[in-house]
């Protein structure tokens, strides 16, 4: 075992922290949280242009053939500066997904669109009645000709006022269990009879219901074979949990700005807060959960720079990573107090009202990309052995 | 960065699990309550190279590091070993740097038992120290020295823990000074340091076996109808303590190589303890529960298991006076 950062993954680090001091200005973050959308053009741009997230591809598909650890620090550091590049990600989930199944068609003409980032894709899985239960999904796709036509909604699209794609779980057959009858198709934004309808969170994260009324696809838009498609939103969803691990950078800046805020700051008796027996007991146990996330995090990066999907240790990283933080942003609003409560644009908001802001976003993190307990029934059968409960 | 075990790690794991499994069993740890001290498993410990895993070969050592000696620590966490492994192997290391080597091979030729005080001596004595009714060589911070003691006497204390707690006296026993003053002070802190990782790796050990025992049961315990492991309620409280167990495991394994590559902030021990010790009674609570009416009885090995994971914590301090310690080794006082 050996807990040191490569001399690659050091140079990753400086680079990444360059490059987001330089794009990451108050400028941006600002229109991010104006409009709600973490995604930035000219930064996904940049980022691609460093090649990180297809670095450990063997080098005749493009990438470097590095071991997927040498790229870690870059999640940590976007998660520390709160890059907003989270559409780029899960672009980059479906381009997984089209390096490992894809038509040579989608290869040649829809990747290297997405590894470039010159192209966004949004996810389009859940619908009005099916979130968990996500093979539900009643999105109809019927034959067309030599292509498809697509008749329904999807929930939470988020990035689709902005992506090129929407990767849609549709469902092709009837006359079978609900989850071998699903395919998936990238659909572009831009065809007609799509639609949208923004939604807003409490929050302020931007996100959509999509509409397609008889939306036509070619078939080379369908990704996998036909009524495969659960396996590919399975690949999706397990990389989503854990191979782009931002969270604990995250976590990690709230307790630096915490520290920062209670070295300063006095309470009732003058003494500062960081004097305090309580507020440093709650501080110590927040160091600890974030390390231990930052290492459930770097195992499933590991695994899955082996070549092996992460499956429990996905599902792990999730379900802890995101649980912690919700304590995190809850302990730390409870020890700045109420002036913790005021936010960011008023001269009495502490340390840019970033706690209030934090708790705002914290709940959304446990049930994106599966529920906590969607993670927990995956564990418990895959990881534990466990007999299944449905 | 390698967060998977290499092939000498896994060799290292897989005779020390065989070891375990074997020597320490159901039937010898409770055999050995309530003082919980096995004379036979600790002289088997001993021949096999446990306790002196991370010394140097030239003191009769097996020159690994502490990483090894933590592997080595997990299994014997998984099986209760009554013996002690952790304070011995700590003080053989402490003594390799300031301590006679005749005293050293005297514990690795097992002729004699050697353990260290958690907390300083108050008014020159030293009390409920882990192994202190059984050792020969106690390790103990008095005033501003370091000793070395050979107790005269021993009181051995019977209660919730098993390991075999005693006081020890620094007035009318053979004392040797390893260290005075700071060095003292500093000497103590590394040994204490490397205690903390290591019973973090023994209580991830022990929780990993708690749950094992408590999948078993869950899995073949039927109610309603169906094997209860299968009903959520149940699955996802051990699901929550295996995810935990994941983290304390690497973080105690990352504490270890830490103080192996000359970690200087030494934080990572404190972390490592705090969390293992967290999760130990987290888990143990739930495994313990999950054996329903069966968790209480005597025979059932879990109550073996909940057990130890608060004593083997309380020896030193509570989880919350090591957070205390932890803010001041991050944050100053």
């Amino acid at each position: 075992m050996d807990f040191s950062w490569s001399a690659e993954a050091q140079q990753v680090r400086a680079e990444a922290r360059e490059l987001f001091a330089e794009m990451v200005t108050d400028e941006v973050l600002a229109r991010v949280r104006n409009t709600g959308t973490h995604d930035d053009p000219l930064l996904r741009r940049a980022l691609a242009e460093k090649q990180w997230l297809i670095a450990h591809w063997p080098p005749e598909e493009g990438g470097r053939g590095w071991d997927g650890l040498s790229v870690a620090p870059l999640f940590d550091e976007a998660g520390r500066c709160g890059a907003p590049f989270e559409g780029y990600l899960n672009t980059m989930l479906v381009g997984e997904l089209l390096r490992r199944v894809g038509t040579e068609q989608q290869k040649a003409e829809v990747l290297p669109r997405l590894v470039r980032g010159d192209a966004l894709v949004a996810l389009g899985i859940s619908e009005p009645d099916s979130g968990s239960d996500a093979a539900a999904a009643k999105l109809r796709a019927e034959r067309d000709g030599d292509g498809w036509r697509l008749n329904g909604q999807k929930m939470f699209t988020t990035f689709a006022e902005v992506a090129d794609y929407v990767f849609v779980l549709a469902r092709t057959n009837n006359e079978v269990a609900k989850h071998r009858g699903l395919t998936t198709f990238l659909v572009r934004s831009d065809c007609e009879g799509f639609s949208l309808a923004p939604v807003a969170t409490f929050g302020g994260e931007r996100t959509n219901i999509t509409f397609y009324a008889d939306v036509l696809v070619p078939d080379s838009a369908r990704v996998g074979s036909v009524d495969d498609g659960w396996a590919m939103m399975g690949l999706v969803l397990s990389l989503e949990r854990g191979v782009f691990p931002v969270v604990p950078g995250r976590c990690a800046r709230l307790l630096d700005r915490a520290v920062e805020w209670a070295r300063s700051a006095t309470g009732r008796d003058g003494q500062p807060r960081l004097a305090d027996p309580v507020v440093r007991e709650q501080l110590a146990w927040i160091a600890i959960t974030n390390e231990v996330g930052r290492l459930l995090a770097l195992r499933t990066v590991a695994t899955h720079a082996e070549g092996r999907v992460p499956v429990v240790e996905g599902s792990m990283t999730k379900l802890f990573t995101t649980e912690a933080m919700q304590q995190v942003v809850s302990s730390l609003l409870d020890i700045a107090g109420p002036e913790g409560l005021i936010a960011d644009g008023s001269p009495a908001a502490i340390a840019g009202g970033v706690f209030e802001r934090a708790y705002r976003h914290a709940p959304l993190e446990t049930i994106t990309g599966g529920t906590s307990e969607i993670q927990r029934d995956i564990i418990a059968t895959a990881g534990l052995g466990l007999p299944r409960s449905r | 960065m390698r967060l998977s075990l290499d092939s000498d790690q896994r060799a290292i794991v897989e005779a020390f699990d065989a070891f375990f499994t074997r020597e320490s069993s159901p039937a010898c740890v409770r055999a050995a309550e309530p003082q919980g001290f096995d004379a036979r498993l600790w002289r088997s410990l001993v021949a096999i190279g446990g306790p002196g895993i991370a010394v140097a070969p030239d003191l009769g050592g097996g020159g690994g590091s502490l990483l090894d000696a933590a592997l080595v620590a997990e299994q014997y966490g998984r099986r209760l070993a009554p013996a002690p492994l952790i304070e011995s192997s700590v003080a053989l290391r402490l003594l390799a740097e300031c301590g006679d080597r005749a005293v050293i091979s005297r514990v690795l030729d097992g002729a004699e038992v050697i353990t260290l005080a958690l907390r300083p001596a108050v008014s020159h004595r030293a009390g409920l120290v882990p192994w202190g009714a059984v050792a020969d060589l106690v390790i103990v911070l008095d005033g501003d020295a370091l000793l070395l003691v050979q107790p005269s006497s021993r009181s051995p204390q019977i209660g919730l823990a098993a390991e075999a707690l005693g006081d020890v006296s620094t007035t009318d026993a053979v004392v040797t000074e390893l260290a005075h003053g700071a060095d003292a002070t500093a000497r103590l802190n590394r040994a204490l340091d490397e205690w903390r990782t290591l019973k973090a790796s023994a209580l991830v050990g022990l929780a990993s076996e708690a749950l094992a025992l408590a999948l078993a049961y869950v899995k073949q315990r039927h109610q309603f109808g169906r094997p209860i492991g299968s009903f959520q309620a149940l699955a996802h409280g051990l699901v929550d303590v295996a995810t935990a167990i994941d983290g304390a495991r690497l973080l105690a394994l990352e504490a270890a190589w830490a103080l192996d590559s000359g970690d200087v902030e030494r934080t990572l021990p404190s972390m490592a303890f705090a969390y293992a010790a967290d999760t130990a009674a987290k888990t143990t609570e739930r495994a313990l529960h999950c054996h329903g009416g069966y968790g209480v009885m005597e025979e059932y090995g879990v109550q073996l298991y909940h057990r130890r994971a608060k004593s083997w914590v309380l020896v030193h301090d509570t989880v919350r006076a090591e957070l205390a310690h932890l803010a001041s080794a991050l944050w100053g006082a």
